[in-house]
């Protein structure tokens, strides 16, 4: 299973009369897209906003983000399970605009008792920019107005699929012209004698603003198998809408930063043997335990030495991350973990939900408790005022330009559990 | 910058002033090191100097509290200093516990850079190490000449207006806070690393070292339930309807306690869930899902066990750090002893 | 919050729909909730008989808190 992933540079982004890619700069037109995404009678209206990196502008409401992808190789194959049927991907040759994000925005008119969607910020500018990734993108915002008295599925479900869409036709505009960078990513036979890692993917799925998706269905309960290529190509779609912090986008599937990696020093320092996706977040333990023993095995059954197990969300989540590593271990398999903190805004608290002694080796994608000032900014996009759910320490309500006080939980993707982003805490 | 302007505080002791009787000492002041102070200036090179040594009895201190660190602070101001540098303190408890106190009242009060050294099983090292740099010695004094290169290297770059760096870079015992970082490499790669590592049987370390559980002697079991009383605890959010006691969805800063006195069991019309970490509409259908009072009552009324005690005790789990949960284990543990309860059965989501 | 009561001499029973987490915080007497969305319940089942497994469970845990423990203990809920 070969892929052929081919990375067009864009420099700039604005929006213009054609909707294009000239000379690294893509140019939008917001009349035609806005046309698209309406056909949906779920809005009411969409509006298009650019942001890029060191403008003054905060977006706020964020939910999923996506970068321009195409099936060149297979027209309308692209994000299976939601644009295309259910069939697998992985092989041919697919187009990216590297260096632009889609980013759905738009505050629900609804509330979820304890799993409301919660507020997402990224500041394009000031102290919380470095924190992101999407700060260094040119971000392509769609801010969604959705009309009164249809359930959040639908409006989720319609959000999703806009901003796929959205997604598709940008990376459209790349057709025909030549890119930058080819990638090519195969399983490639390895020297036996390099250790094999296979890779637990975790993904969440609990309630309707809290799931992640593979091939259009929310993850079940038994673990299977993935083609590292399958990451690359919107075999994983996200609706996590839960705390900011940790979220993993579609984007950071796409670019799935452990695969890349294993990709990279694949045939050098190990051998790739493949990735086991599984739920985690699972209401009984009887699920928990068989989950985490079926993706141990299946690990296993790839030939794996061992396990980069990566955490899918906090909560109880964190007893999924530390049962898949104690079954793994006790298969033989070696295992190295990534998870988050919360360890109190001075970070003097006990950071973890729970923890078991066989996760000795653990990265860290820092504490999210942590307060950090936001200053004022010149634009907002997505929304006038900080939505207020639970006790974030603070800036529930208050105006979305201004200054801001929070703790790091509402800055988008700045513990990504996957690994993509550079914060971590250390011991001080 | 010219010389960094440091005082020295010492006790009575390595003051030369007297021993154990003359621990009562009131503070005190001289100009220039002393005792300790003096190897502690040659360590400055000369990019430092010692200008005055504050020093005080050890039980004055400890009796006096903040009348005595009053006095000590307005003698240390007196002389402008850059840095202050309290100790070596070594296995002295008393003294350790002063140099924490003095060093820690400096730099709230006076917002002039401090920091001490002392064994690092000193007992004032748990009290104080999250609050003041320490730099860890070894519990005899025979090491000064080792221990002053450390304190003046810390005391210079301090002195100078420069951060505090990690314990490694600057020796000192670690406070045992978490601080946010940006690494050179993202996480991913880092796990890669890291595995990679544990496989090929090199070294390794954790970015998150997870504590050694102490082993707690379990209370001793009820002799008869049937003749005893028992208290339900939640850590599920039920709480009666309206939330009087304001606990919060996460993060919860307190526990609830409600009757339950004439309640054979809990309906949703008077009772709901409050929890911000899970789906609760189950719980909140019925709330005798997480809080079983239908069962207690009927086993009650059968004789299987002795009194179901009135008050109910609530709280949230969700993002509850361990201090503030061990806190409120505390505070309704003393309360149901009290009140004469003999057990309890805890409910967590 | 189990450990500190235990340490002030009240035997506890903790329902964790987690064991994993409960054991390796050290609580002595553990028992398994059902799920974390209804800890002593089942909404699969009519109302008389959730009922009965919630007394089952708690029952239970009355023996459990008369029963020898030395260490932190996963007790089964067999009646």
């Amino acid at each position: 299973m070969r892929l052929e992933l081919a990375s067009y540079e864009v420099k700039d982004v604005r929006l213009g009369p054609r909707t294009a890619l000239r000379s690294g700069v893509l140019e939008i037109d917001a009349g035609e897209m806005r046309a698209l995404l309406c056909q949906d009678p779920v809005f009411e209206d969409v509006k298009v906003e650019l942001a890029r990196p060191g403008e003054a502008v905060r977006i706020v409401h964020l939910l999923d983000t996506v970068e321009p992808r195409v099936r060149v190789s297979a027209p309308g194959s692209d994000f299976p399970g939601f644009l295309a049927p259910p069939l697998t991907v992985g092989e041919g040759r697919t187009h990216r605009l590297a260096g632009v994000a889609v980013m759905g925005a738009a505050e629900l008119p609804l509330s979820l008792g304890g799993l409301n969607v919660k507020e997402a910020i990224v500041d394009m500018a000031g102290p919380a920019a470095p924190l992101t990734p999407f700060s260094r993108t040119l971000n392509v915002i769609l801010a969604f107005k959705v009309r009164d008295g249809l359930t959040y599925r639908e409006y989720d479900e319609a959000i999703r699929r806009a901003g796929l869409r959205a997604a598709v036709r940008l990376a459209e505009t790349s057709r025909g012209l030549d890119p930058d960078r080819v990638e090519g990513f195969e399983l490639t036979a390895a020297d036996p004698v390099l250790p094999r890692v296979a890779y637990t993917c975790l993904l969440m799925q609990e309630g309707d603003a809290h799931h992640m998706f593979v091939y259009g269905r929310t993850v079940d309960e038994t673990p299977s198998l993935l083609h590292p290529n399958e990451f690359f190509d919107g075999a994983i779609v996200s609706g996590d809408h839960h705390m900011a912090a940790h979220r993993n986008p579609t984007y950071v599937h796409q670019n799935n930063p452990v695969v890349r990696e294993l990709y990279r020093r694949h045939g050098q320092a190990l051998a790739f043997a493949g990735v086991v996706i599984s739920k985690c977040l699972t209401w009984s333990f009887f699920d928990k335990q068989r989950s985490a023993s079926y993706a141990a095995k299946l690990a296993r059954l790839l030939g794996a030495q061992g396990v980069v197990i990566t955490a899918g969300t906090s909560g109880h989540g964190v007893a999924d991350l530390m049962l898949n590593c104690q079954e793994a271990e006790r298969l033989g398999l070696k295992t190295a973990l990534t998870c988050f903190e919360m360890a109190g805004d001075e970070g003097a608290e006990c950071g973890f939900v729970t923890f078991a002694p066989e996760a000795d080796a653990v990265v860290s994608t820092g504490n999210m408790d942590e307060v950090i000032e936001l200053p004022a900014m010149e634009r907002v996009i997505g929304g006038d005022t900080i939505i207020d759910i639970g006790n974030y320490e603070g800036g529930g309500g208050a105006p979305a330009i201004g200054r801001l006080k929070t703790a790091l939980h509402r800055i988008y993707c700045c513990a990504t559990l996957v690994g993509a982003g550079r914060m971590t805490a250390r011991e001080m | 910058m010219g010389r960094i302007r440091m005082v020295h505080y010492l006790n009575q002791f390595f003051a030369g002033v007297g021993g154990e009787k003359h621990a009562d000492l009131p503070p005190a002041i001289r100009l220039g090191p002393v005792g300790p102070g003096l190897p502690l200036q040659e360590a400055l090179k000369g990019e430092g100097e010692i200008v005055a040594t504050v020093y005080c009895g050890d039980d004055c201190v400890n009796a006096n509290g903040d009348e005595v660190i009053r006095a000590i602070l307005e003698l240390v101001a007196r002389h402008r200093p850059n840095v202050v540098v309290a100790g070596p303190a070594f296995a002295s408890g008393r003294y350790g516990v002063a140099c924490g106190a003095v060093a820690q009242a400096v730099e709230a009060r006076l917002g002039i850079p401090a920091l001490t050294a002392m064994s690092p099983d000193n007992p004032a090292v748990e009290l104080y190490r999250r609050l003041v740099p320490i730099i860890p010695t070894e519990s005899s004094p025979a090491t000064m000449k080792e221990i002053v290169v450390a304190m003046a290297r810390l005391a210079l770059k301090r002195g100078r207006g420069e951060p505090l760096g990690s314990p490694e870079e600057d020796c000192y015992i670690p406070r045992g806070i978490r601080k946010n970082v940006v690494e050179a490499r993202p996480a991913a790669e880092r796990v890669v690393e890291l595995l990679l590592a544990k496989l090929q049987g090199e070294p390794y370390r954790t970015e998150i070292p997870f504590p050694q559980v102490e082993l707690l002697t379990p209370a001793v079991p009820l002799a008869d339930v049937r003749i005893a009383t028992i208290a339900l605890v939640t850590s599920g959010g039920v709480v009666p309807k309206g939330n009087p006691d304001r606990i919060e969805a996460r993060r919860a800063s307190r526990w609830s306690r409600f009757s339950i006195a004439d309640l054979d069991d809990l309906t949703a019309e008077d009772f709901e869930c409050v929890h911000g970490g899970f789906d609760h509409d189950l719980v909140a259908e019925d709330p005798d899902r997480a809080l079983p009072v239908d069962a207690l009552r009927e086993l009650e009324r059968e004789g299987k066990v002795g009194r179901l005690y009135e008050y109910c005790y609530a709280t949230v789990g969700a993002g509850a750090p361990i201090d503030r949960a061990r806190r409120f284990g505390r505070e309704i543990g003393e309360e149901l002893l009290a009140a004469g309860v003999q057990a309890v059965i805890l409910t967590a989501t | 919050m189990t450990r500190e009561l235990e340490r002030l001499g009240l035997p506890t029973v903790i329902f964790s729909a987690i064991p994993a987490i409960p054991l390796a915080f050290g609580a002595p007497r553990i028992m398994a909730a059902k799920a974390i969305r209804h800890p002593l319940g089942d909404p699969g089942l009519p109302r008389d008989r959730e009922r009965r497994l919630r007394r089952a469970m708690v029952e239970a845990a009355l023996g459990v808190l008369q029963a020898p423990c030395d260490r932190p203990t996963l007790f089964p809920i067999t009646s």
